[in-house]
């Protein structure tokens, strides 16, 4: 949107208002008049991430039939410039929690992921999608092996398979972020850390060190990023034309 | 296949079931509602499923609001 045509629109919002208190007595909402201000949306990716199993109830889900849709209504949507995406999962189904990173990545819009509390195990590639990653100082995230449930025949084949679904997920983090794949899997693969498991807690700090999350900071920082990374999209869209 | 810190056996757990668990959900003006439902009182907000953080500003979706079963049936 280039200067000029804000105050036509400005003058254009003026009638409804007027029109609103002259008819009802009330302002309508403050809603779409001030257009200069960029408009964000915010996802929160809270507890087990839901896929094909519907989970019991006592657990606190974010299930892909949502998030999904929401996503694509995100990038349609000409009004919404960016969006911030909040996390504080233990982790959850592989399939759901990759199509959700993959589409974070691929939504085309600016987006800035936040890691408050925990973002465990699926939790990762979720938050290293965004364009910009950032992780609370007190924020931690588990980085383990998938492990096995349910019947597993004792063949080589299911070693194969669990390897090809761990690969699936270092391949995208280490597309994602700055880590390289080596690295991850050793963190995955680390014995001397957790008591009783295979894996790394990586705190704060210590995520930005391995390169995985790229700046320890809070919801201000996010934001204020965030709005940078949508001025740096509509210049150069604006250079583009 | 299941990648999370909380062991299999936790998640997948069945607890008794509490009416207060039970959750539907419904649209209400453009926006999906997670509403505890009781057939006495009426049907309570529980969470808000949306991305529009305007939508988390509006006092008529506040979580805890409770709504008459007659306005739930005309959903």
């Amino acid at each position: 949107m280039n200067n000029e045509t804000i105050p036509k629109e400005c003058n254009k919002e003026q009638d409804p208002v007027t029109e609103s208190i002259k008819e009802f007595g009330q302002m309508p909402l403050p809603k779409d008049n001030d257009r200069n201000k960029q408009r964000i949306h915010c996802l929160t990716i809270i507890g087990q991430i839901e896929g094909h199993i519907a989970l019991p109830p006592q657990n606190k889900t974010t299930k892909y039939e949502h998030v999904i849709p929401q996503l694509v209504a995100i990038r349609d949507n000409d009004e919404i410039d960016g969006v911030i995406l909040v996390l504080n999962t233990v982790g959850g189904d592989v399939e759901a929690g990759l199509a959700i990173a993959e589409m974070i990545a691929s939504l085309g819009k600016p987006t800035v992921s936040l890691v408050l509390g925990g973002g465990h195990s699926i939790g990762v590639p979720l938050a290293v999608s965004a364009k910009y990653s950032f992780i609370a100082s007190s924020a931690t995230m588990t980085i383990h092996p998938v492990r096995m449930s349910g019947t597993v025949i004792g063949v080589p084949q299911t070693f194969e398979y669990f390897d090809k679904m761990q690969e699936r997920i270092v391949d995208f983090v280490s597309r994602k972020s700055k880590i390289s794949q080596q690295r991850f899997k050793e963190l995955m693969l680390d014995t001397g850390k957790l008591a009783k498991d295979v894996g790394t807690i990586v705190i704060g700090e210590e995520a930005v060190k391995e390169k995985l999350i790229d700046e320890v900071g809070g919801l201000d920082d996010a934001l204020k990023k965030l709005y940078a990374l949508i001025e740096e999209d509509k210049k150069s869209k604006e250079d583009k034309k | 296949m299941i990648y999370s810190i909380i062991p299999n056996e936790v998640i997948f757990s069945v607890l008794k079931s509490d009416e207060s668990f039970k959750l539907e959900e419904v649209e209400y003006r453009g926006c999906l509602l997670q509403i505890a439902v009781d057939r006495d009182k009426g049907a309570s907000i529980q969470r808000i499923i949306s991305t529009d953080p305007r939508d988390y500003l509006n006092q008529e979706l506040q979580p805890g609001t409770i709504f008459s079963m007659e306005k739930i049936n005309r959903f």
